[in-house]
């Protein structure tokens, strides 16, 4: 088995915002070293050579390959994995907003945090955020109608505002709480949340399903459709501990308060909150 | 050859190729899965009159889709679009109806037939999708979408898309008995044999059939007819198959997913049913032209 491409950001780099789109699978993969080195990338206004940032470390020689790391901290970096459509870019440290803006494959994982607007726009492939993610995860990219239309994100921190803003399609899974306005005018997909709610969860949806495994304050435009067990739901929790995120054994035999809306809009959404066990 | 003082003919068995689907039901207890099962293979057993051949397959599988008690079946026909006709009729009337279940594809396959993307129409508009993402997926790569039909006891959670794969039907073999108490008890040895494989449904009543049937009639609009070189009480007007200790015949019909597991299934019930007052074991054939597989007896025993 081949190790990843690995890039090492230098100490000298600088605290500089860096546009790093070009640090992405699509981009990097089967690029000999020295084309690696010369991708561009912006540091403020400057353009600069990715090989000026990073030290770039290929242990096997130029193979062909789209399995990439990269090593630092990136907190200052917006747009790592952008557009990836295929391969696997592991990030070993934090980054900046928009990580993973335009996906439609492969996968990106993140170590440490991720700024606001990750998985913006996202049309498939797998994003995962070892730490925190911050406002606006999975928001629809500038001037679009819809938010997240495929793919997933599994947070295993917690996430800030307005999270899957006008979602269409897709898993999004926060580990921990997320903030206010969570799935507003989501149009379906699935939400889970195993830590808060934010208050006005799914404000204006039309469709989709919001899963709370913890505390939540639906607002008053959902209506209350009973308690019951959902065992479809046990085919998302496998998914999510196959991918290695723990969930309470408690929610397989759970009991959901099933509220359906927004009734002020199509009203066909629901938010499924955990109350007790069978 | 001989087994257990049970002849073994120097035959082979005709089996053809069909179109396979597996279906996992699951409900609360593995009653209700087993009702369901039950009500959606009967009338299932044989394409030549019921459209499709189908039956409960091996032992309940030990993890199911939405972690409940679940029996699979197997379903077999001629065609994929006659494949999807019998899975849309018989999840739609028979597992749905059912208590509490749900109904999940169990045969990963690059081809398709829609099912519950048919049967959605029933919520009238409340149905909800539900899609496990690719990359969530196990294994990863296979998208699945689930549709939740509202029911009176809660929703109806059914796969929008069954896998179908090429099987092999219409393996065989005939228990010829000097009794039918004798040849009757041979053949649910082998039944209880061949229920424990998986991959291998036998879709006649009990497992077995009494009316093995030849190709063809004196009646022209027949397909098939009575198999009567092995009906006993033709021994006389008929050129018989049947030695004059035999009293009765029954017939193992075997569907599998693959020619090995019909192979292994085959193998299991001819030795569990030779043994006392079964006095020979033979197996069904069109002279070798019409089955693309040939299940050949004897080797499967040495």
């Amino acid at each position: 088995m081949s190790s990843p491409l690995t890039l090492r950001l230098r100490p000298d780099a600088g605290g500089l915002p860096v546009d790093a789109g070009s640090l992405s699978a699509d981009r990097i993969a089967g690029l000999p070293l020295g084309e690696v080195e010369r991708l561009p990338l912006f540091a403020g206004s400057r353009r600069v050579l990715l090989g000026d940032l990073f030290e770039v470390a290929d242990k096997d020689g130029g193979e062909v390959r789209d399995e990439i790391a990269i090593e630092g901290d990136l907190s200052s970096f917006a747009r790592i994995g952008a557009g990836m459509s295929r391969g696997r870019l592991t990030l070993r440290g934090s980054t900046g907003a928009r990580a993973g803006t335009g996906m439609s494959g492969g996968t990106l994982i993140i170590d440490g945090s991720a700024g606001p607007y990750a998985g913006e726009g996202m049309t498939g492939g797998l994003l995962r955020i070892r730490g925190g993610a911050g406002d606006h995860l999975a928001a629809p990219l500038p001037g679009a109608r819809r938010g997240m239309n495929r793919g997933a994100i599994l947070v295993e921190g917690s996430a800030g505002e307005m999270a899957a803003l006008r979602m269409r399609r897709g898993t999004i899974v926060i580990a921990g709480d997320v903030g206010p306005g969570a799935a507003c005018a989501m149009l379906a997909g699935t939400l889970v949340v195993l830590g808060r709610l934010g208050a006005g969860a799914g404000a204006l949806m039309r469709r989709g399903t919001i899963v709370a495994l913890g505390p939540a304050d639906p607002l008053p435009v959902f209506l209350d459709a009973g308690r019951r067990a959902y065992p479809f739901l046990n085919i998302f929790y496998d998914a999510i501990e196959a991918a290695g995120i723990r969930l309470p054994t408690v929610v397989r035999r759970g009991l959901y308060r099933r509220r359906v809306g927004d009734i002020s809009d199509l009203g066909k959404g629901e938010i499924l909150t955990l109350e007790g066990t069978a | 050859m001989e087994i257990d003082g049970t002849f073994i003919e120097d035959t082979y068995a005709e089996a053809f190729s069909m179109r396979a689907a597996r279906v996992l039901v699951t409900a609360d207890s593995e009653r209700w899965a087993g009702i369901a099962a039950g009500v959606m293979t009967g009338f299932a057993t044989s394409v030549i009159g019921c459209g499709c051949e189908a039956g409960r397959e091996g032992p309940p599988p030990p993890s199911t889709p939405d972690g409940r008690p679940g029996v699979r079946v197997l379903l077999f026909a001629r065609t994929a679009d006659a494949l999807q006709d019998q899975l849309v009729r018989r999840i739609g009337q028979c597992v749905m109806t059912a208590a509490t279940t749900a109904c999940f594809d169990d045969l990963p396959s690059e081809e398709t037939v829609r099912v519950g993307s048919v049967l959605r129409f029933f919520g009238d508009g409340h149905q909800v999708g539900k899609v496990l993402e690719p990359s969530l997926a196990s294994p990863p790569g296979r998208r699945r979408r689930f549709w939740r039909i509202p029911v009176m006891d809660g929703e109806f959670v059914v796969e929008d898309r069954f896998g179908v794969r090429k099987g092999v039907a219409g393996g065989n073999f005939v228990i010829l008995g000097a009794s039918p108490e004798a040849a009757l008890a041979g053949a649910e040895r082998a039944v209880a044999a061949i229920r424990a494989v998986p991959g291998v449904i036998l879709p006649f009543p009990g497992g077995l059939v009494r009316s093995g049937s030849k190709v063809g009639s004196k009646y022209k609009t027949l397909v098939a007819s009575t198999n009567d070189p092995y009906c006993p009480t033709l021994r006389a007007s008929v050129t018989t198959a049947l030695p004059p200790e035999v009293a009765a015949v029954y017939e193992i019909v075997i569907d599998a997913l693959t020619i090995e597991d019909a192979e292994r299934a085959t193998a299991l019930g001819i030795r569990a049913a030779c043994g006392p007052g079964v006095v020979r074991i033979s197996a069904g054939n069109y002279g070798g032209k019409l089955g693309k597989h040939l299940i050949k007896l004897r080797p499967l025993l040495r």
